[in-house]
């Protein structure tokens, strides 16, 4: 039988705000142990949560990116549940009236063929501390940090409306792309600021309902995402063909083995008694707030696309590839703003630079500054260098971070122009190579190309092209 | 308005939620004491609130915030001297069985 997968993703974005969202302690990654900490987020007795302001602010503009609804009014639950990264043995979030609702991510399938994916709710709760066990299980102790308990996360839920792992790993690039641009987080995976868990059920194909889910978790890469998805529904179908039930759980994804795993410390079925947090007082926004909210939204990739086609009269795929990244955007406008003509900037961000970055994982800026760029641009537009030459030059910027116009100098690369030392070089080839203006003469245009390269390499590459051809031209058609 | 009551597994299962262990006889009197609070609070329900909006918070209060402000957090010294146990800058519980 042939089976339907139905995949829901919860992705958990911390926001980054300087502080936690109850309380005042710094929220950065790295300090020392416990020293971000105070008697709110260790949860003391008597202790009184204060949210953030920024948080809200951050929260709103992830819901208008996304086009969901910011509700006028929500509140705090407490989520209850005992585990030692937990100190308040409570977690506040967010349940019945959750700050934002019905968004959708626009994924691109190829082709020109676009899908949307719907955002069920945004809402805002803390994020818990982290647990340290010893690799060493003798050791029968664990160790807590709260540094990360209170820092604001946003818990984004798809509707499960996806339908492959391909779709899933779209849908969290796009996700992640859009929550960089409006830099509500950094979304950085490896530090823990993105962390998503994958709902994967499966159902036959004829059928409408939708089959018992498995919720996964430990999932460190979109990689994971992919594989974890892949190998869950393979499990799940070689369980239906053999008539076994799905258990609905949680499973953990081990990445070393490449499968999950039931957690059988969870199997228990959750009971977190949400109640509103006494402690917090209702979040009211008038339409007029969220009207200012969303005139002061950042410029999102999909209007900066549509900018760039009108304004810089790019291709659509250029301005595509531009803007998915915020900082390749800022990039190549900064090499516009110091005098390169569009095309030909974008041309060299995407041809030369982003296969080096990509390659890297580094950012353009990381290469040379914008200028530089704009720089090198200016010599072959103004005919001082060839656009072979430039390659070579622009080889050298990244290797010794120095300005094309030193390294041309320097390397005594500067174009020659000059007819006369030209027609010297092209008189010289014509010389050396009787039998290549023979086969010239007898029709075959592949000589041509050949002198042209002879001349050129007799510059060593400094000839304007151009002028080669033209000379060259004249003197074989005599 | 008939008053709801709690079963003794539904006291057994609160207990267990809130990591309590009752020893067989106490269950009982548990949900006994249990059902008198009940019947005790559900004296609220008597009153009639067909024309009253409902609240989503007994204070007179909305929008308590703060700005994004970075503030001193506590000294390390004084947070070890809280913990029942603390090691290199860490709170140290009893090993958490991972289920990976």
């Amino acid at each position: 039988m042939r089976y339907t997968p139905t995949i829901g993703l919860e992705v958990h974005v911390q926001l980054n705000t300087k502080t936690k969202i109850f309380c005042s302690c710094k929220t950065s990654f790295g300090d020392p142990p416990n020293s971000n900490t105070c008697p709110v987020c260790l949860g003391l007795p008597g202790a009184l949560p204060v949210l953030n302001a920024a948080v809200l602010t951050r929260a709103a503009q992830a819901a208008l990116a996304i086009g969901a609804q910011i509700h006028t009014v929500s509140r705090f639950d407490r989520k209850n549940y005992f585990y030692p990264d937990l100190p308040k043995a409570y977690q506040i979030s967010q349940f019945a009236l959750p700050y934002c609702t019905n968004g959708s991510i626009e994924i691109e399938l190829g082709e020109g063929v676009a899908k949307k994916i719907g955002v069920t709710r945004i809402h805002m709760e803390e994020d818990a501390g982290k647990l340290m066990h010893s690799e060493e299980s003798s050791i029968q102790e664990s160790y807590v940090d709260l540094n990360r308990a209170g820092t604001p996360l946003l818990e984004i839920v798809s509707e499960p409306e996806i339908d492959n792992s391909d779709e899933a790993v779209l849908y969290l690039d796009k996700l992640k792309s859009i929550m960089e641009y409006i830099e509500v987080s950094d979304c950085n995976m490896e530090q823990g600021s993105l962390r998503v868990d994958a709902n994967v059920s499966i159902r036959p194909e004829n059928e409408k309902k939708l089959g018992t889910r498995a919720e996964i978790k430990n999932l460190n890469s979109f990689k994971a995402v992919k594989a974890a998805i892949e190998y869950e529904i393979e499990r799940q179908t070689e369980r239906l063909e053999n008539n076994e039930k799905i258990v609905q759980e949680t499973r953990l994804w081990n990445a070393l083995s490449g499968q999950t795993v039931s957690m059988r410390s969870k199997e228990e079925a959750h009971d977190y008694r949400y109640f509103p947090d006494p402690d917090l007082v209702d979040v009211i926004l008038s339409p007029d707030k969220i009207q200012e909210l969303k005139q002061n939204m950042p410029e999102l990739a999909g209007e900066k696309k549509s900018r760039y086609i009108r304004e810089f009269q790019i291709p659509e795929y250029d301005a595509g590839v531009l803007t998915v990244n915020k900082k390749s955007a800022h990039y190549f406008e900064a090499v516009i703003k110091f005098g390169a003509p569009p095309k030909k900037a974008s041309n060299w961000i995407m041809s030369e630079m982003m296969a080096i970055t990509s390659e890297k994982f580094c950012e353009l800026g990381d290469l040379f500054p914008p200028e530089y760029l704009a720089e090198l641009i200016d010599e072959i537009e103004s005919g001082r260098i060839s656009g072979k030459i430039a390659k070579t030059v622009f080889q050298d910027m990244l290797e010794t971070k120095e300005k094309p116009a030193k390294i041309i100098q320097q390397k005594g690369l500067i174009q020659i122009v000059d007819e006369g030392s030209i027609a010297k070089l092209v008189d010289d080839v014509l010389a050396e190579n009787p039998e290549s203006i023979e086969s010239y003469k007898q029709g075959k245009d592949r000589a041509l190309g050949f002198l042209v390269g002879q001349v050129m390499a007799k510059s060593r590459g400094k000839a304007n092209p151009p002028l080669v051809n033209k000379l060259l031209l004249e003197k074989l058609n005599k | 308005m008939s008053q709801k009551t709690v079963t003794r597994d539904e006291v057994a299962h609160i207990a267990h939620l809130a990591k309590l262990n009752i020893e067989g006889g106490e269950l009982e009197k548990l949900t006994e004491d249990f059902n008198q609070i009940l019947g005790y609070v559900a004296q609220i329900a008597s009153v009639n609130t067909d024309n009253v909006q409902s609240l989503t918070h007994v204070l007179d209060l909305k929008n308590v915030m703060r700005e994004d402000v970075p503030e001193q957090s506590l000294n390390i010294e004084d947070i070890k001297k809280m913990a029942p146990e603390f090691n290199a800058g860490y709170f140290v519980v009893p090993r958490i069985i991972d289920a990976g």
